[in-house]
C-alpha cells in the first residue's frame, strides 16, 4: 500500500513539474535584443534607458545582451547557422562586414514599413545606405536601420606644430603642399627642437586595420576614383579611374617611404595610431572616428585620475589636440568624405519580428536616439537632421569640426552598391597593395594592376 | 680524466644549457613582465616606452578590486562566475573520468577502447570548429545563457584526454590488488572505493586542475554561449577593453593579472601531482 501511494505521489509530483515547466501560459511577452557594448557607460545608460521606457509602454520585457565589438559578428553568424536569431541586433561593425551580404541572402526583414515613414527626418546619404538589394526577393528594400555615422577626421598636436615653428594658419590647403607641411617642414622642425624622433604622420598601413582601408579609400576620393556605379556595376577598368588609384596609392605609400611614417606604421591595427599619437610620436594622424580627442575628454572626467591627470587631460581636450577636415583635393576641389553609416538589423526569421519593428521605430524618437549617439562623446555623428542641430555639436572646436565635415556633404561606401565590396574590405586589398609597394618594392602601377585584378575576381557579380 | 677536467666539462655543460635556458626565460617571462609593467603604469604613462615605470602606482588595482570602471562594472559577478564554472567544470570531469577510467581499465568492460578511442577521435577536430554545433545543440536544450552551458560544453572538451590519463594511470596498478581485494570479497563499489581511488590521488588531483584551469582561461565558448554581463566570465568581459581603439590598457593588463593569480597559486600548490599526475603511465615501468 505505502509503495502504491508512493508511485503515485512521485507521478503527481513529475506531472506537476512536467506542467510547470512546458506551459509558461502567461509567462510575460519577450523581446530579444542584441547591441553592441558601449565604450562609454553615458552610451550604454540612455540605451538602458530607452528599454526601460519601452518596456513601460509596450509592457515587453527586452532581453538585453551585449558583447564587445569584435564579437558581434562571430556571435551573430553562430546564432543564424544554428537558427536562433534575436529579434533585434546591431553592430558597430554589421556595416563594414556583414549587413548587405546578409541582405543579399535574404536573411533580413524589409524594415520599409518602419523607415519609409519617417524618411525625411534623415540626412543626406544616410537611410540610402540602409536601402539593400535582396537577392531571394528580387528587391531593395530598408533592411537595415541607421543609427549613428563616422567618418575620416585629422589630428594633430597643435603644441607640437608650434614646437617646430609654425602655426596653425601656415597649414596649407592644397593636397601635396599640405602633406609636404607635415612631411618635410613640421617633422624637420619637430625633431630640431626636441631632440626627438617624431614624425609627421601617423600613416595607418596595417592590412589587419580598419583605419588604413578607411583612410586610403579617403585618399581614393580626393584623387576621384570612383569604383561602383550606383547599380554595384565595376567601374575599375575605366582607364580613368586607374590613374586615380595609381595617384591616390603614390601619395597614400610615398608619405611612408620619405619617411614621414614610424616604419612600425605598416603593421599597426586600429590601436596603434592613437598610441602613437598620444605618445606624441606623431604630430598628426587621420582616424575615422574623433576618438583621439574624446579620450581626452573622458579622462579630465575620470574620478578615478589624479587631479593632475585630469587638468592634463582637460588642456589636452580644450587647447593642445585640434580636430580637422582633410585639405582639398588634387584638384583643387574642396574634400567630399565619405561616411559609414552604422546599422541595425531585425532578422528575417526572428521570433518577435512585429515588437522588433516596434522597438527599432521606438529607438528612432528623438528622445531616445540622440542620449545614445551624444553618449559617445563625438566618436559618433547623428543620422537625424534634428540631432545633427543639437547644441551638442556646437559645444566645442572638436564636435564643431565634425559638423562642418558631415554638413559639407559625404557620400557612401562601394559595399551599399555592391555586397562583395564588404569581402574587399575585410581582406584589406587596399592596404595589401600598399604593402606590395613598401615591403616587397612592387612599382604603384604593378600593384594597382594586381588590386583592380582582385577587386574583378570578387566582385565582377553580385553572385 | 683527471677530477679537475671532469669538473670544467661540466661546468661547459651547464652553461651551454644556461645559454639556452635564460634567453627562453626572458622570452617567455617578456609578456608577463608587460603585463605587470602596464599594471603598474599610470594611465597617462602607460605608452611612454620605459623599461620600468617613472611612478609605479598600484592605482589600477584598486580601481580593478573597487570595480570602478564602466567595463569593471561586474567584475566580482564575473570573477565568481569564472569560478564557478571552473570548480564545477573540474568536478563534472573527474567524476565522469574516474569511473570511466576505472570501468576501462580495471572492468574491462566490453567495448571500453572502443569508447576511448572514439572520445579521443574528438580531437581530431579542433575545439573551434565545434562551437556551431555545440552552440545549437545548447539552443535545442534551451541551455543558452546558462552557465550549465558552458560547464557542459568545457565538460564535454576535457573529459577525453582526462579518461586517457587517468585510464593510462589506471593501467600501470598492479592488478594483483585488485585479485586480492576480490577474493577478500570486495565488491566493484568497494574496490573502487577502497583500493583505486586511493592510490589514484596524484592523478586525480592533475586531471581535475587540467579541467578547472581549461576552464578557467576559456573563452571563445564563453562568449558563443553566455549571454549578458552578469552571467559571462572574466575573459569575455575583459574584451570589452577592446571595444575601441583607445582601451584602457592599463586596467585591461591589472585585471588579467588578478584573474592569472588563482590559477597560478593552484598550480603552485599542486605541481608536485600535476607532473607526476599527467605522465603516470606515460611508459611502462
Amino acid at each position: 500500500m505505502k509503495r502504491t501511494l508512493g508511485l503515485v505521489a512521485s507521478a503527481a509530483v513529475a506531472g506537476a513539474l512536467f506542467t510547470g515547466l512546458s506551459t509558461p501560459a502567461q509567462a510575460q511577452e519577450k523581446l530579444t535584443v542584441w547591441w553592441v557594448k558601449g565604450f562609454y557607460k553615458s552610451e550604454d545608460d540612455a540605451l538602458f534607458e530607452a528599454i526601460r521606457k519601452f518596456e513601460q509602454k509596450a509592457g515587453v520585457k527586452i532581453e538585453l545582451s551585449q558583447y564587445a565589438v569584435q564579437d558581434m559578428i562571430p556571435k551573430t553568424v553562430a546564432a543564424l547557422d544554428s537558427g536562433t536569431v534575436p529579434d533585434v541586433a546591431y553592430s558597430d561593425t554589421y556595416d563594414f562586414q556583414v549587413g548587405s551580404k546578409w541582405a543579399y541572402e535574404g536573411r533580413l526583414e524589409d524594415l520599409t514599413d518602419v523607415l519609409g515613414p519617417m524618411k525625411e527626418r534623415f540626412a543626406p546619404n544616410t537611410i540610402e545606405t540602409a536601402f539593400l538589394y535582396n537577392d531571394k526577393a528580387k528587391k531593395r528594400a530598408y533592411y537595415a536601420f541607421p543609427i549613428k555615422q563616422q567618418t575620416m577626421h585629422i589630428q594633430y598636436w597643435k603644441d607640437m606644430l608650434q614646437q617646430a615653428g609654425f602655426k596653425e594658419a601656415d597649414i596649407p590647403t592644397g593636397w601635396s603642399d599640405y602633406w609636404s607641411f607635415w612631411c618635410d617642414k613640421v617633422q624637420a622642425g619637430v625633431r630640431r627642437a626636441s631632440g626627438s624622433r617624431a614624425f609627421g604622420i601617423g600613416q595607418p598601413l596595417g592590412v589587419d586595420s580598419t583605419d588604413s582601408f578607411y583612410s586610403m579609400l579617403t585618399f581614393m576620393d580626393a584623387h576621384g576614383v570612383k569604383m561602383v556605379d550606383d547599380e554595384g556595376k565595376l567601374l575599375v577598368d575605366d582607364p580613368a579611374n586607374k590613374k586615380a588609384m595609381a595617384g591616390a596609392l603614390k601619395d597614400y605609400t610615398d608619405i611612408y617611404s620619405r619617411g614621414c611614417a614610424p616604419p612600425s606604421s605598416t603593421s599597426w591595427k586600429d590601436p596603434d595610431n592613437n598610441v602613437a599619437f598620444h605618445n606624441k610620436t606623431t604630430v598628426l594622424t587621420h582616424n575615422a572616428t574623433i576618438s583621439i580627442a574624446a579620450k581626452w575628454l573622458d579622462d579630465s572626467n575620470n574620478a578615478s585620475l589624479s587631479a593632475d591627470d585630469r587638468a592634463k587631460a582637460k588642456k589636452n581636450y580644450d587647447e593642445l589636440i585640434a580636430t580637422a577636415g582633410f585639405p582639398n583635393r588634387p584638384d583643387g576641389k574642396p574634400m567630399a568624405y565619405r561616411a559609414a553609416i552604422k546599422t541595425g538589423v531585425v532578422f528575417a526569421n526572428a521570433p518577435n519580428k512585429a515588437r522588433a519593428k516596434e522597438f527599432v521605430a521606438f529607438m528612432f524618437d528623438e528622445a531616445n536616439l540622440r542620449p545614445y549617439v551624444e553618449g559617445s562623446l563625438g566618436r559618433w555623428f547623428p543620422v537625424t537632421k534634428a540631432s545633427q542641430e543639437s547644441a551638442f555639436w556646437q559645444a566645442d572646436p572638436h564636435r564643431k569640426a565634425v559638423y562642418g565635415q558631415f554638413k559639407a556633404g559625404t557620400s557612401t561606401f562601394e559595399f551599399t552598391k555592391n555586397w562583395k565590396f564588404t569581402i574587399l574590405n575585410n581582406e584589406n586589398v587596399w592596404a595589401k597593395a600598399a604593402n606590395r609597394v613598401l615591403n616587397e618594392k612592387v612599382p604603384v602601377d604593378k600593384a594597382v594592376d594586381e588590386m583592380v585584378a582582385r577587386i574583378k575576381e570578387v566582385a565582377s557579380s553580385m553572385n | 680524466m683527471s677530477a679537475q677536467s671532469e669538473e670544467k666539462v661540466s661546468i661547459a655543460g651547464d652553461a651551454k644549457l644556461l645559454l639556452i635556458a635564460i634567453p627562453l626565460v626572458i622570452w617567455t617571462l617578456l609578456p608577463l613582465y608587460n603585463m605587470l609593467l602596464f599594471a603598474l603604469s599610470n594611465k597617462q604613462s602607460v605608452f611612454a616606452g620605459h623599461l620600468w615605470p617613472a611612478e609605479p602606482t598600484l592605482r589600477n588595482f584598486g580601481i580593478v578590486l573597487r570595480a570602478d570602471h564602466h567595463h569593471l562594472e561586474h567584475f566580482w559577478t564575473q570573477f565568481g562566475n569564472s569560478a564557478l564554472v571552473a570548480a564545477a567544470t573540474g568536478a563534472i570531469t573527474l567524476l565522469i573520468a574516474t569511473f570511466a577510467a576505472f570501468a576501462i581499465s580495471r572492468l574491462r568492460v566490453r567495448g571500453g577502447r572502443t569508447v576511448l578511442n572514439m572520445a579521443l577521435f574528438t580531437y581530431f577536430i579542433p575545439a573551434a570548429f565545434l562551437a556551431v554545433p555545440m552552440y545549437r545543440t545548447m539552443g535545442l536544450y534551451g541551455l543558452l545563457g546558462s552557465k550549465w552551458a558552458l560547464i557542459l560544453a568545457m565538460v564535454a572538451i576535457a573529459s577525453p584526454y582526462a579518461i586517457w590519463v587517468l585510464k593510462q594511470a589506471s593501467d600501470k596498478l598492479p592488478l594483483e590488488l585488485d585479485e586480492a581485494a576480490v577474493v577478500d570479497g570486495a565488491s566493484p563499489v568497494q574496490l573502487f572505493r577502497m583500493v583505486y581511488l586511493p592510490l589514484m590521488g596524484p592523478s586525480l588531483v592533475a586531471v581535475g586542475i587540467y579541467a578547472l584551469l581549461l576552464a578557467w582561461n576559456e573563452y571563445l565558448y564563453a562568449f558563443l554561449l553566455l549571454t549578458n554581463d552578469t552571467s559571462f566570465t572574466l575573459p569575455v568581459a575583459l574584451g570589452n577593453f577592446l571595444a575601441a581603439d583607445d582601451s584602457p590598457w592599463e586596467l585591461l593588463m591589472t585585471t588579467g593579472l588578478i584573474y592569472a593569480l588563482p590559477p597560478a597559486a593552484v598550480y603552485y600548490a599542486f605541481r608536485r601531482y600535476m607532473v607526476s599526475g599527467l605522465t603516470a603511465g606515460a611508459v611502462k615501468s
